[in-house]
């Protein structure tokens, strides 16, 4: 092991658990030692801080942390991805994934759980647009088209104001059949998902906050979205041969 | 778990890091949910200090109470405080003394669940005057309040748990805008309205506009507890404070 090797080992090891134990001068620490030193900030962010978050994500589904102890995880988190975003290199396996316009839906004003859900897409090298709270249903119809996105993302914590899901879900649809939407919350669960024709939810989760945590897994391992997508490339570059 | 927190010690360094007053309170009557396992709060007070801050302009008059300084020394005790609790494996969520300015941190969605006056109160220093500002008998209204809230098994001090006002009404007589409605503070008696925030930070606004400083701070300057700064006002109003 070169000596660099040994120094990433260290520092990943310190963001990961700077996140766990929300230590954020550590992480903050680590990260910019990180930059100076010229290491991969891109697996900096995955393999230590998203890596804690799944840890958080355990502890907080076991019940040995709550709340306030998973949002100063996610802030030890955020600062520790304000030092090393900018020093992502754009390259073979860190490429902008996509563009994600998410928000939680009208009459709603809780958005703990959509800003965490934010966070992972952002650390998953996702360009995101978030509408924020109390979003009147058409916006999402709107922003989808005008910024050309992959995914939507629908978040409610109420049983009262996630009956707007299914107009939007369906408004979309209208537009682009193969949408990709995500929805999520505390009354969301995936039956619920499939009846209102959404693709995706966090899995079956006690919380918003749950749902959240989870969708880490599901963000760390995007390779099923990008095969899919290349393969849609590959589609339309055939397409355009035989002229 | 490494070593128990001891409740005088840790007390006598919170002194020694530079607080005027803490006190410990027994919270766990109506925390919201998400906070329900730290029932413990650790109270600290800075006093605000100088009288000189009193602005003048015409018959216009506000008092500057607001001090960054203040704020930032409160931070710096409640860094100091975590590292403690930390070592000792205890939990523990700090709410900064300016729980309201804008914050963009995860955690700062919790600030709103718990008001610095119920640690205060139920660590007995202070109540909640007619103006609805925390009295502390010696200090008065000059002080800004920050809180630690914890699962540390911390013997708690004695509430207070009513108005020491009686009926005194100086902060009511001198407000500009008639604002304060003049109630008495009892714990337990639910959300008692004691001042029209509409009309209180319309003043405010007008004193920007007249002195260039968004302050009133009247109702501070004039109550008859802490430094004698009352007398400043009653010599230059033609009615006397009713005492």
């Amino acid at each position: 092991m070169s000596d660099n090797d040994e120094k990433m080992e260290e520092i990943l090891e310190t963001l990961k658990n700077g996140v766990i134990e929300f230590e954020e001068d550590e992480v903050i620490e680590a990260a910019e030692e990180a930059v100076e030193l010229g290491l991969n900030a891109y697996k900096c962010v995955m393999d230590g801080l998203a890596a804690g978050m799944d840890v958080v994500g355990e502890y907080f589904a076991e019940g040995e942390y709550f709340v306030p102890e998973v949002l100063m995880c996610a802030d030890a988190l955020y600062a520790g991805l304000d030092i090393l975003k900018p020093h992502i290199v754009m390259g073979e396996n860190q490429q902008i994934k996509g563009t994600v316009v998410i928000g939680t839906v009208e009459g709603d004003v809780h958005d703990i759980g959509k800003n965490l859900v934010k966070l992972m897409f952002e650390i998953a090298g996702f360009n995101i647009h978030d509408l924020g709270r109390d979003v009147p249903l058409d916006n999402f119809v709107e922003s989808y088209l005008e910024k050309d996105a992959d995914i939507v993302c629908l978040s409610a914590m109420m049983t009262t104001t996630m009956i707007g899901m299914p107009i939007v879900i369906e408004k979309i649809r209208a537009k682009n059949p193969n949408a990709k939407i995500m929805v999520g919350g505390a009354p969301i669960n995936p039956d619920v998902a499939a009846k209102y024709g959404a693709d995706a939810t966090g899995e079956d989760a006690t919380n918003a906050l749950q749902e959240a945590l989870n969708m880490i897994g599901v963000l760390r391992d995007l390779s099923d979205f990008e095969a899919e997508r290349k393969a849609q490339e590959l589609d339309a570059d055939s397409l355009m041969e035989p002229v | 778990m490494q070593n128990a927190v001891n409740r005088e010690v840790l007390k006598q360094q919170i002194l020694e890091w530079g607080a005027t007053l803490v006190g410990i309170g027994d919270v766990r009557q109506g925390l919201a949910p998400e906070l329900r396992h730290l029932p413990v709060a650790i109270s600290i007070a800075v006093a605000n200090g100088a009288a000189d801050t009193v602005l003048q302009k015409d018959r216009v008059m506000a008092y500057n109470h607001q001090s960054c300084k203040v704020e930032s020394r409160l931070e710096n005790i409640q860094r100091k405080i975590t590292r403690v609790l930390r070592q000792a494996g205890q939990r523990f969520f700090p709410i900064p003394p300016n729980s309201h300015k804008p914050d963009r941190r995860f955690a700062a969605r919790l600030y709103p669940l718990f008001p610095h006056k119920t640690a205060a109160t139920c660590a007995g220093l202070g109540w909640v005057g007619k103006s609805g500002l925390l009295i502390n008998k010696q200090h008065g209204p000059h002080l800004t309040w920050a809180t630690v809230l914890t699962n540390a098994p911390l013997l708690p001090d004695k509430p207070i748990i009513k108005s020491h006002c009686s009926r005194c009404v100086r902060c009511v007589d001198h407000c500009p805008s008639k604002a304060i409605h003049g109630t008495h503070w009892r714990r337990n008696r639910g959300n008692t309205s004691f001042i029209d925030l509409t009309a209180c930070s319309e003043q405010i606004q007008k004193n920007f506009q007249d002195l260039g400083r968004a302050v009133c701070g009247l109702c501070v300057l004039v109550c008859p507890f802490g430094p004698a700064l009352g007398n400043f006002i009653d010599c230059q109003s033609p009615k006397n404070g009713r005492v």
